[in-house]
């Protein structure tokens, strides 16, 4: 019992010695296959491509360097882009406010005049809604508006 | 719509202002020729912005597509709303701060001005390029100012309780910066609150203060005052505040506001200099840097001055009350600094070189 | 020479206010957190005195900021339908002569019979438990217009299958072009068989060119291919302008990116539509949403 116990670890020293004297025939590669890949169901895989899909990572654009000069050139247009908006909402503000007191003068003196009209011009329309063959414009409109009995 | 706008503006355009400089600053423009020509016109004659120094690097930079003929739109537009303000600014009924404002307006959007304040150094400026004699200037500068250094010293000065210790608060309006520029000290513009050694602070520093409002240069007086709150005080267990250095009476400039010795005399100086030589053991000593601007007579607009000869008798500068001497002498706070010191082994020579006496050491004691 | 400090400690009490030299410590700090009061008159944002992230520095509008988007590169039809010709109209709509602030409805004072009442807070509203906002005659300055969508998929199946609501995200995804958020539910519901902080669904907020685009889309393409669609029920709205419906399963197949390849949509899942606009009553709110080309069931409010 004793002599087999001591042979045997004569035996596995002498097992181990020869694996760490000879050279290495097997050689690492580089990993391609993640662990476990073949075990991953289909229905893993799906879910996987979908994060990959709604990922952020890759659909970042890469930053812009700007030269100096390109730089100002970029903030001029930029001051100048957001002016004119600032002018433009200035003009409608301005012509709304105009529509909205000529309203209002108009009815004003409607009222002395013939109140009749007035009340049937002062009746609440509030939440009327608008028809729908009153389109968003587009350049190239299509002849008929709209399909109202359209069949797939 | 808008090439439309545009087209009227060219139409009734008078003149270019913008690069008319006949009668605007030099410093409206960009100096360099070449810099200026592809801001302007683009670069393609040189083949590749200037600033990039390296021809490869020129060579391999792409523009953004149609910037140059974008920027020639806009530029022109600005420029039209530019002639406009400055058409209104020529009134002579506007009074002084709203000219400010206006002539900021007039040319804050332009691209040459930017580009001077942007590329160019804001401390140490070069009036050819940043000239804060000029309003947008001003204007751009405070901005910048207000951006950091201004947070990062209200910061140091409420950590560090320099208010309320010196002062009760404070909203700077000018930026005050210090340096040791003698032999012995560090070349460069302090960061406020840092510790610097006795051998730095052995000479008297000198104070930038950059004014940003609108003021009268001409007029306006400045009293300077660095004072130390850590002096210990043994007979109260407490401590008390030493005037380490006073000057009063200073004349600045917009551009010209480095106050050295060649901005001051003998009769400026309410005190003079002794450095920090903080004892052993006493700990940390706080340095504030406090500016004032003197109070301003309204009726001849002129600035009561500090009769140093009368004034200095009456300082007590061992035991310094700040609080007092401000109100006495109506002194406005406009801006602050602060650095800390505490003892080294150069101490001791310090204190030689001055004749003061031999510094305590603390220590404590079991009881 | 040694000066000691014990010495000096019996000159003065040790409960008096000022700053000692004999007890200070040596690094100033004091032995529990303190709240320190505030003596400067500037506002500090720290994130700008760091060193550390200086292009975070820079505004979300400048260049030279990671965050940087440029805005108006391309036309937004409805957008400018609704500058050039809606907000006239709606104004016009809306325009009531001699009109004035209607009151909401707001808590109410205690009559002070009971001594008790006197730090209590105020009575509730009569009819509602919140106060309630004013209604302003509607000007040229507060003219209806829209503010945001927000799309919202809750898929009941996700209490069992969690992965179901990335396919809703990503279903959402495809149809506005923005990155949806996951919603969890927020309780627990035995009766339904849902669990607090499970993944539910996915919901998406719409803003600017996203959202006209996406309007443009379902008022053009998706609603009319809709069999025997009726249109928005009148009764929607939660009051405060806001305008909500739905689209099921079904219907969502009719979106463009869903109905050209059918064959990646095995399940689709509808959603609710969640239009919040400017508008300060359900009526301004529904005039808006109609003036986009979506229809309302008028029949039915006729008919009621």
């Amino acid at each position: 019992m004793l002599s087999a116990s001591v042979k045997s670890s004569q035996k596995k020293s002498v097992t181990m010695m020869t694996s760490w004297v000879q050279p290495l025939n097997q050689v690492r590669y580089k990993r391609t296959k993640t662990k476990g890949s073949s075990g991953i169901t289909p229905q893993t895989q799906r879910i996987i491509t979908q994060l990959s899909v709604m990922s952020a990572r890759k659909k970042q654009p890469k930053m812009l360097k700007l030269s100096k000069e390109d730089l100002i050139k970029h903030q001029t247009i930029q001051t100048a882009w957001n002016t004119y908006q600032d002018i433009l909402q200035n003009e409608r503000q301005t012509m709304l406010k105009l529509q909205y007191n000529k309203m209002d003068e108009a009815m004003t003196v409607l009222k002395q005049v013939a109140p009749k009209l007035y009340a049937d011009a002062n009746i609440n329309e509030s939440g009327k809604v608008f028809p729908m063959e009153m389109r968003i414009p587009t350049d190239y409109p299509p002849r008929k508006l709209w399909y109202y009995d359209y069949k797939k | 719509m808008y090439r439309r706008l545009i087209h009227t503006g060219n139409m009734n355009r008078s003149s270019a202002v913008w690069s008319d400089f006949t009668t605007r600053s030099k410093s409206l423009g960009i100096s360099s020729v070449a810099i200026k020509e592809g801001v302007l016109h683009g670069d393609k004659v040189t083949g590749g912005p200037i600033s990039l120094k390296r021809k490869t690097n020129r060579m391999k930079y792409n523009s953004p597509a149609l910037i140059d003929e974008t920027f020639k739109t806009c530029y022109e537009f600005l420029q039209d709303r530019s002639g406009a303000t400055y058409k209104y600014a020529s009134k002579e009924t506007i009074k002084p701060a709203s000219m400010e404002k206006l002539l900021v307006k007039a040319e804050i959007t332009n691209p040459e001005v930017q580009y001077n304040f942007q590329f160019g150094d804001k401390l140490d400026n070069l009036p050819t390029m940043i000239d804060y004699n000029q309003p947008v200037y001003r204007h751009l500068g405070k901005k910048h100012w207000e951006s950091y250094k201004l947070m990062l010293l209200m910061q140091r000065l409420e950590s560090l309780k320099v208010i309320p210790d010196t002062l009760p608060t404070l909203k700077p309006r000018a930026a005050v910066d210090i340096k040791f520029p003698y032999s012995t000290g560090v070349n460069q513009w302090i960061e406020p609150g840092k510790f610097l050694s006795s051998g730095v602070t052995s000479l008297e520093p000198i104070f930038k203060i950059q004014e940003y409002e609108l003021v009268n240069p001409k007029e306006q007086l400045y009293t300077i005052l660095i004072v130390n709150p850590d002096e210990p005080d043994l007979m109260n267990n407490s401590f008390k505040t030493t005037l380490s250095y006073g000057l009063t009476n200073v004349k600045i400039d917009y551009n010209d506001n480095v106050v050295d010795s060649r901005k001051f005399f003998e009769r400026n100086i309410l005190a003079n200099y002794l450095p920090p030589v903080p004892e052993k053991n006493a700990g940390i000593q706080r340095f504030a840097v406090w500016v004032f601007r003197q109070s301003l007579n309204e009726e001849t607009g002129k600035c009561c001055a500090l009769d140093t000869e009368a004034a200095t008798p009456l300082i007590d500068r061992d035991n310094f009350d700040i609080r007092g001497f401000v109100q006495a002498n109506q002194l406005d706070p406009i801006g602050a600094h602060v650095w800390r010191s505490k003892w080294d082994s150069n101490v001791n020579n310090i204190r030689e070189q001055y004749n003061l006496p031999k510094g305590r050491v603390f220590s404590r004691v079991r009881v | 020479m040694v000066h000691t400090i014990s010495s000096i400690r019996t000159l003065v009490g040790s409960k008096s206010a000022i700053r000692k030299f004999a007890t200070t410590p040596p690094n100033n700090k004091a032995a529990c957190s303190l709240v320190q009061p505030v003596h400067h008159l500037i506002k500090i944002d720290k994130s700008k005195l760091t060193t550390r992230f200086d292009g975070l520095k820079f505004d979300k509008d400048d260049i030279r900021s990671p965050a940087y988007k440029p805005k108006d590169t391309r036309q937004d039809r409805l957008k400018e339908h609704y500058l050039n010709t809606l907000q006239s109209d709606i104004l016009l709509i809306n325009y009531k002569h001699n009109a004035t602030v209607e009151k909401g409805l707001k808590n109410r004072e205690w009559d002070g019979t009971s001594p008790y009442q006197i730090n209590r807070p105020m009575r509730k509203p009569k009819g509602s438990n919140s106060e309630l906002p004013d209604t302003h005659p509607i000007k040229w300055n507060n003219i209806p217009g829209l503010k945001s969508m927000t799309l919202n998929c809750y898929v009941r199946e996700a209490r069992d299958n969690e992965m179901l609501t990335i396919s809703a995200a990503l279903q959402l995804q495809q149809l506005t072009g923005c990155k949806p958020k996951i919603i969890y539910s927020k309780s627990d519901v035995p009766n339904w068989k849902i669990r607090k902080g499970h993944a539910m669904g996915a919901k998406v907020t719409l803003e600017g060119y996203e959202m006209s685009q996406f309007l443009n889309t379902l008022s053009e393409i998706v609603l009319p291919r809709i069999r025997e669609y009726k249109g928005i029920n009148m009764s929607s709205g939660d009051r405060f302008g806001g305008i909500a419906f739905g689209l099921d399963e079904e219907e969502v197949k009719f979106f463009p990116e869903i109905d050209l390849n059918q064959d990646l949509w095995p399940k689709t899942f509808g959603m609710h539509i969640n239009v919040n606009t400017t508008a300060q009553t359900n009526e301004q709110a529904r005039t808006l949403v109609s003036s986009l080309q979506i229809p309302f069931n008028t029949e039915n409010e006729q008919r009621m």
